[in-house]
C-alpha cells in the first residue's frame, strides 16, 4: 500500500464519527499497512494510526496499544502518536502517569518535530515535538481510582489446538540440535518468548531474553520433578542461524541446558506466525515492528500469554508457570 | 561481556564525557539555540554553518543540556540536507544518517529511484542508508546490482545485501562471477561470510581451487577461510603447482582477457 492510501484511509476514519473503530485492526503489528517497509516508516504510520484515537470514545479499546507504546517504544512518532491518543481523557492513572514519565526520560535524547496531522509529507510538516506530545498527557488530572488502567478484553487462552498445530514444526537450537516443536514440548510446562537477534531496542528482545535467563535460574532452584522448559525463538530465522543463537544467549547469561534453548524454525517462520497470531511485522529483509510476547504452556497443551502486550518479570512468568503445573496436576 | 556490563560502561562513558565537555569554569558555555538558528540560516557564510554544525555535533554529547535544542537540531539538519550547499549537504545526510533519521532515509532512496535530483552520488547514498540494518533496502540494492552502476555503488549494494537471507544465491552467484568488478566479489564475499559462514567456505573454496581466478580475490578468500579457522585447499596457483596449464592461467590474468577492475 502507498503512503498516500493509509493516509487517505486514517484522514477519512477521522472525519467520520463511526469510523475511528475501522482503524482498531491496524494498530497489530502484523497489520498489512506495515509489511514490506523500513522500521522507521512503519514507526510514522504507526503514530499516525494511534493519534486518531485523542478524545474518541474508542480510546479505551486502543489503551492496550497506547499503553504498550509507552512502556517500551522509542520512536518519537509512535511515542507521540500514543501520547496524542490520551488527549481528552478525563484522567490517567498513576500507572499511565509512570509510564509517560519513562517515555520521556527514554526519548528525550532522541527527540524529534513529529507531525501527527499528515504522513505524506516526509516528517517536514510542523508540529510539535515527542517530549512536548508526552508532557502535555501528563497534564491530564489524576484518576482516583485504582491507580491502574482498566484491562479490555483480550484473547487470554489461544484455541485448544494451538499445541498440536505447533507440533510438527521443525526447530533448530542453539547448538544446531534439531527437534520438532511437539518432541520438545511433549508433556511439560514451558515458557516460550519471542525475540529476533537485530533487535535495536534494548527495552524488548534483548531484555526478553536476559529475562529467560534468569528465568532458567529460578526454574532450576524451584527443584520441579519434571523441570519445565524455557525457550526463546526467534522472529528471524533465515538470519540468526544457530551460532548467532549461542552468542546472543551467552552475552545475555542464558544458561542453555536441555530445558532451556534459543530456537529458529528450520524452514519458514510464517506457520508459527499463523498458529499463534504473533504480533511481527516484517521489511525487506527482517523484523519491522513487534511487541513483547510470550506465552505460558501447561503439561496438558493448553496456552496463554503470559501478559498481554505488556513487560513481564522473570517472578511473573515462574509465578505463571506454577499455575500451570498445578492446574495440570488438579485437571490430573 | 556481557549486555548489562557494556550498558554500564556506556552510561559510565557518557557521563564522563557529558563532564569533559562542560566548558572550563569561567568560560561561557555556546549558546546551543544560537547555533542551532546559525546552520539553519541559508543567507549565513557555509563555514560559519559548517563551524555551527561541527559544534552542534560535538555539543549533542552533553545529555540533557543538548535535549532543549535537539529536535530544532535536527530539523535545521533536515533543511540544510535538501539545501544548495554541497558540502554542507552531505556533511548532514551524515549526521542524519547516523541517527537513522527517517526524514534523509527517505530523501535519499528518493534521489537513488530518480525521484528527485539526487543529493549526494549513489555510492554514498548507499553506504548511508546501509547504516540502518532496518532500512528496508533489499529491493534497491538488488536493481542497483543489476544496472549499469559504477563498482563503487554496486559494492555498496552488495554488502547492505549482507543484512537479507533472501540475497544469499545472489551474492553467491556474484563472488563466482569472474566477469564482475573485484570491488564487488569482495564486497559479496564479505556479505556472504556474515548471512551463511559454512556457504562462504563451500563457495571459497571453489575460488581458490579455480586456477583462473584471480590472486586478489583468492588472497581475500584466503584470508577470511583462515581468520575464521577454516582449513584451506593446497594453492592452485600455476606458480606454485607449476606445469603448462597453470602458465596458461598466468597468461590469461596478465593480458586481462577475464574480469574487470573498473
Amino acid at each position: 500500500m502507498r503512503i498516500e492510501e493509509i493516509e487517505g484511509i486514517v484522514l477519512s476514519a477521522r472525519a467520520d464519527p463511526g469510523g475511528i473503530e475501522t482503524l482498531l485492526p491496524l494498530l497489530e503489528h502484523s497489520s498489512r499497512v506495515y509489511a514490506g517497509r523500513s522500521a522507521n516508516e512503519a514507526d510514522r504510520i504507526r503514530g499516525f494510526i494511534l493519534a486518531s484515537f485523542a478524545g474518541s470514545d474508542l480510546s479505551e479499546r486502543a489503551l492496550p496499544y497506547i499503553l504498550e507504546e509507552l512502556e517500551t517504544g522509542r520512536s518519537p512518532y509512535s511515542l507521540a502518536g500514543a501520547a496524542r491518543a490520551l488527549h481528552g481523557r478525563s484522567s490517567i492513572t498513576a500507572e499511565t502517569r509512570g509510564l509517560i514519565s519513562k517515555a520521556i526520560r527514554r526519548i528525550e535524547n532522541a527527540d524529534r518535530i513529529v507531525s501527527l496531522d499528515r504522513l505524506s509529507q516526509g516528517g517536514q510538516s510542523p508540529g510539535t515535538s515527542a517530549v512536548a506530545e508526552l508532557r502535555k498527557a501528563l497534564d491530564a488530572p489524576a484518576s482516583h481510582c485504582c491507580g491502574h488502567d482498566p484491562r479490555p478484553e483480550l484473547p487470554t487462552a489461544f484455541p485448544p489446538d494451538t499445541a498440536e498445530r505447533l507440533g510438527p514444526i521443525l526447530l533448530e537450537d542453539q547448538d544446531g540440535e534439531r527437534i520438532a516443536f511437539g518432541d520438545l514440548l511433549g508433556g511439560r510446562a514451558a515458557v516460550l518468548a519471542f525475540f529476533y537477534t537485530r533487535c535495536m531496542n534494548p527495552e524488548k528482545c534483548s531484555l526478553t531474553v536476559t529475562r529467560l535467563g534468569r528465568l532458567a535460574r529460578l526454574a532450576e532452584a524451584s527443584q520441579w520433578s519434571r523441570p519445565p522448559m524455557i525457550l526463546g525463538l526467534t522472529y528471524d530465522p533465515a538470519f540468526d542461524r544457530s551460532e548467532r543463537l549461542r552468542s546472543y544467549g551467552a552475552e545475555r547469561d542464558v544458561p542453555f541446558s536441555r530445558t532451556c534453548r534459543l530456537l529458529r524454525t528450520a524452514g519458514p517462520f510464517e506457520p508459527v506466525t499463523q498458529a499463534l497470531n504473533l504480533a511481527v511485522g516484517f521489511g525487506e529483509a527482517t523484523v519491522n515492528s513487534h511487541g513483547v510476547e510470550a506465552l505460558v504452556k501447561a503439561p496438558d497443551g493448553a496456552m496463554r500469554p503470559l501478559k498481554n502486550r505488556r513487560t513481564w518479570t522473570e517472578e511473573e512468568a515462574l509465578s505463571a508457570l506454577k499455575d500451570a503445573l498445578e492446574e495440570g496436576q488438579t485437571a490430573g | 561481556m556481557k549486555a548489562s556490563d557494556y550498558r554500564k560502561q556506556v552510561e559510565q562513558d557518557l557521563s564522563r564525557r557529558e563532564e569533559g565537555m562542560a566548558p572550563p569554569q569561567g568560560e561561557a558555555a555556546p549558546d546551543l539555540e544560537e547555533l542551532v538558528k546559525s546552520l539553519a540560516d541559508s543567507g549565513e557564510d557555509p563555514e560559519a554553518r559548517e563551524k555551527a554544525l561541527k559544534m552542534l555535533r560535538a555539543a549533542s554529547f552533553l545529555g540533557a543540556r543538548f535535549n532543549e535544542v535537539r529536535p530544532a537540531f535536527v530539523e535545521a539538519l533536515r533543511a540544510v540536507a535538501v539545501g544548495d550547499d554541497d558540502k554542507l549537504r552531505h556533511s548532514a545526510l551524515d549526521v542524519l544518517s547516523n541517527l537513522k533519521d527517517e526524514f534523509a532515509q527517505e530523501k535519499l532512496q528518493a534521489g537513488l529511484l530518480g525521484q528527485i535530483k539526487p543529493l549526494v552520488p549513489t555510492a554514498v547514498a548507499l553506504g548511508m542508508l546501509a547504516r540502518d540494518d532496518h532500512a528496508s533496502l533489499s529491493n534497491l540494492a538488488k536493481d542497483v546490482l543489476e544496472s549499469g552502476a559504477d563498482k563503487f555503488a554496486k559494492a555498496q549494494a552488495a554488502r547492505i545485501l549482507g543484512s537479507d537471507p533472501s540475497a544469499q544465491a545472489l551474492l553467491e552467484k556474484i563472488l563466482g562471477d569472474k566477469s564482475e568488478f573485484r570491488e564487488v566479489r569482495r564486497a559479496s564475499a564479505a556479505a556472504l561470510n556474515s548471512l551463511d559462514p559454512e556457504a562462504f567456505v563451500r563457495e571459497g573454496r571453489k575460488i581458490l581451487e579455480d586456477d583462473s581466478d584471480f590472486k586478489d580475490i583468492q588472497t581475500t578468500v584466503r584470508g577470511a577461510l583462515q581468520r575464521a579457522g577454516k582449513p584451506v585447499p593446497a594453492i592452485g596457483n600455476a606458480a606454485v603447482r607449476g606445469g603448462a596449464g597453470g602458465l596458461l592461467g598466468r597468461l590469461f590474468r596478465l593480458i586481462g582477457s577475464r574480469g574487470r577492475t573498473g
